[in-house]
């Protein structure tokens, strides 16, 4: 089975499978996990990994998607599956809701000017933007 | 240009300065009301490779926001160019063994330093020898000055064959100024008449970045040709069966004569080296046979053994040896005491010789070849694409079990045959995209990850080959191994993302090599000391499989950021 993971997130340096009978191997240069099953399923399954990180943003395009290649050396399917993480809107550690303060300092060089009318403007945009996204 | 941290070696009392790093933005202002207009930065090393830098001017007075014209133009920006080296402060180019008649195979050592120049892991080198020589073997036979580098995924020290009359060396580690450099290789003369020529190298350092850090010459070779030799000396592709340590079997041996014909009363003398024919047939008598271009009929001779492992086979009237041709001898017997045909005792390099003598007994010609024994015969290796019809990009599985020891520092090469001058087979690249130093990362992983070959994930490098080559290079994965394996341990690895060849159901060649670099006065070890073959073949290509949105994949926890537990 061979998994093509989200672009933007890299699968981890080490693979591991917390349920199902079969070896898993990363490749993140390829963003790639491949599991060699140890037993041979006539109907449903399921594999389990763990250490695998969700992506940055909810998102539905660029799909991941997964292969099931046979023991005779052929494809047998492609799955394009749907599946959804949600934003978050709280601290995960506190579950306090997100905020941002601003605590004036003083600078050296750059430091407000008493008796004039200092204007500080603050821009701030794409709040849930990283360098992954 | 290197970006200078601060500018420490500035001294002009005339102005002050204020330097910020990381936008390499100078500022200066004059100090005094003198007309100096002169400002030296002090001295810097440059970068390292080739680079093109700017330099922008703006010139102002304080208190005012007018920009005035000057010597400079301002806002304007002057582009220069840090250039590469153009010498190395020593080299030489000489030979460690082997005659130099002509199209004769020998060792030779290329030596080369620089002292100034810094080589940082992630270069590469090109070495291109001039066309009197041609390379014999895929492989150095031994490096000096270069250790492993182990900074870089992609460093694997490799030195080999990279094209025609190319060779690259890269994967090592830094390599400070004044560090004595030096190849030892096998080299074959590729000029066939009788002259003295100078040839030389040329080295070329790349950057990590693919740019030029040096390119220059070293010293020539004074190749003095003195003697003629065949330009064809070797055992015939069409064997029955490999050469093997400890085996015996009949032996065609084809060679061409450069510029003489051996008429009646000139005889072959034939020295095997280390190989031995059995000499007391029972029927009293060695009879050979020879076969001259493309007749269909064979010439009995009556061969003699004046001494050890020569043999003089003569050559009789109306069935002269013509040069330019292919001429075959094939060693058999009839009715041997002990074995049939020749007796390699050992795994080694061999040094069969030939010499075509006249009527009075005088050598006109002599060659003699390079020929590897092989331990064994070996069919361990396995080789398991795990998509197998034409031109699938998938995971390989390889395994095989060597029954020898390998140590830390030894290499396993797998080679991929690019052609065989029928058909096309692997790609040179195996599906990638090579960079400029004909590299490639590859994923991989040891199966099961069992540790035999390294207690860390191991890392496998592609070279790209050159199926246009003569002869062809095959495409090189290379693995480092970095924990001492035991003989008889099976070694098992998979490898993601190669392509498969384009052509079905057609036997294609995957070699499995350990590797060592061994030292240059070794001369019976070629550095591979194990060897493997495997022979496959792929299906056409099937239809295209199904494509579905069933299923499900789920996340826990189910949110943006997460690590899964």
């Amino acid at each position: 089975m061979k998994i093509i993971y989200y672009p933007e997130v890299t699968v981890p340096e080490t693979c591991t499978i917390t349920s199902g009978n079969g070896v898993c191997y990363t490749y993140p240069l390829e963003n790639t996990i491949i599991i060699k099953s140890n037993t041979t399923y006539a109907s449903s399954y399921s594999f389990t990994l763990g250490g695998m990180t969700n992506l940055y943003q909810s998102r539905t395009s660029n799909q991941p998607y997964t292969e099931i290649w046979t023991s005779s050396g052929t494809i047998r399917a492609r799955f394009w599956t749907s599946y959804w993480v949600s934003h978050i809107t709280t601290d995960p550690t506190s579950n306090n809701a997100l905020a941002i303060s601003f605590t004036p300092t003083l600078t050296p060089n750059y430091q407000l000017k008493y008796g004039f009318n200092n204007i500080a403007r603050i821009e701030i945009s794409h709040l849930l933007q990283n360098d992954r996204i | 240009m290197t970006s200078l941290a601060t500018l420490p070696s500035l001294s002009n009392s005339n102005y002050n300065y204020e330097y910020y790093p990381n936008i390499n933005l100078c500022v200066f202002k004059k100090s005094n009301s003198n007309n100096d207009k002169t400002i030296s930065l002090g001295t810097y090393p440059t970068s390292e490779d080739q680079r093109s830098y700017t330099l922008t001017w703006m010139y102002a007075y304080p208190s005012t926001s007018t920009i005035y014209t000057s010597n400079f133009n301002p806002g304007s920006s002057e582009t220069k160019t840090i250039d590469y080296a153009t010498s190395w402060s020593s080299s030489s180019f000489t030979k460690v063994s082997g005659w130099t008649n002509t199209y004769s195979m020998g060792i030779y050592r290329l030596a080369w330093s620089s002292s100034s120049l810094t080589f940082s892991e992630g270069s590469y080198m090109k070495v291109t020898i001039d066309s009197e020589f041609s390379f014999p073997y895929e492989y150095c036979k031994e490096i000096s000055g270069f250790l492993p580098g182990s900074t870089l995924d992609t460093s694997n020290l490799i030195c080999r064959q990279n094209a025609n009359n190319e060779i690259m060396i890269a994967g090592y580690s830094s390599i400070s100024a004044g560090t004595s450099l030096s190849i030892t290789m096998y080299l074959q003369v590729n000029y066939g008449s009788l002259t003295t020529r100078y040839p030389n190298a040329r080295i070329i350092v790349y950057s990590a970045d693919n740019n030029k850090i040096i390119d220059a010459q070293t010293n020539s070779y004074t190749l003095t040709i003195s003697e003629y030799g065949s330009n064809l000396f070797s055992l015939d592709d069409h064997m029955e069966k490999y050469i093997s340590k400890g085996n015996s079997q009949e032996l065609d041996i084809v060679f061409r004569l450069a510029s003489h014909t051996l008429t009646s009363g000139s005889y072959i003398a034939l020295d095997l080296d280390q190989w031995t024919v059995d000499p007391a047939a029972t029927e009293g008598k060695m009879i050979w046979k020879y076969q001259v271009g493309n007749n269909i009929y064979w010439v009995p001779t009556e061969v003699t053994n004046p001494s050890g492992n020569v043999f003089h086979i003569p050559v009789y009237s109306n069935y002269s040896m013509t040069h330019g041709q292919d001429i075959k001898i094939r060693i058999y017997h009839l009715l041997p005491d002990q074995h049939d045909g020749v007796y390699f005792p050992a795994d080694q390099w061999n040094h069969p010789k030939i010499y075509a003598y006249n009527s009075a007994n005088t050598i006109l010609e002599h060659q003699y070849a390079h020929v590897w024994v092989e331990p064994y015969h070996h069919t361990s290796l396995t080789v398991n694409p795990i998509l197998n019809y034409v031109s699938a990009v998938t995971l390989y599985e390889f395994a095989f079990t060597p029954n020898v020891s390998a140590s830390a520092g030894d290499r396993i090469a797998l080679e991929f045959r690019t052609t065989d001058a029928l058909e096309d087979m692997f790609t040179d690249d195996l599906g990638s995209t090579i960079a400029t130093n004909s590299s490639f990362e590859l994923s991989c992983h040891e199966i099961d990850h069992a540790s035999v070959i390294s207690d860390s994930r191991i890392k496998c490098e592609l070279f790209a080959g050159d199926k246009s080559a003569n002869p062809p290079i095959p495409t090189t994965i290379l693995i480092p191994i970095t924990k001492s394996i035991a003989a008889n341990t099976e070694i098992k690895f998979n490898i993601l993302n190669l392509k498969n060849p384009a052509k079905a159901s057609y036997y294609i060649a995957v070699t499995a090599k350990l590797m060592n670099h061994c030292v240059e006065s070794d001369h019976n070890n070629p550095c591979t000391y194990y060897k493997s073959t495997k022979y496959i073949t792929f299906n056409n290509a099937p239809s295209i499989p199904n494509q579905h949105t069933t299923g499900s994949m789920g996340f826990n926890p189910n949110r943006v950021s997460a690590t899964n537990a």
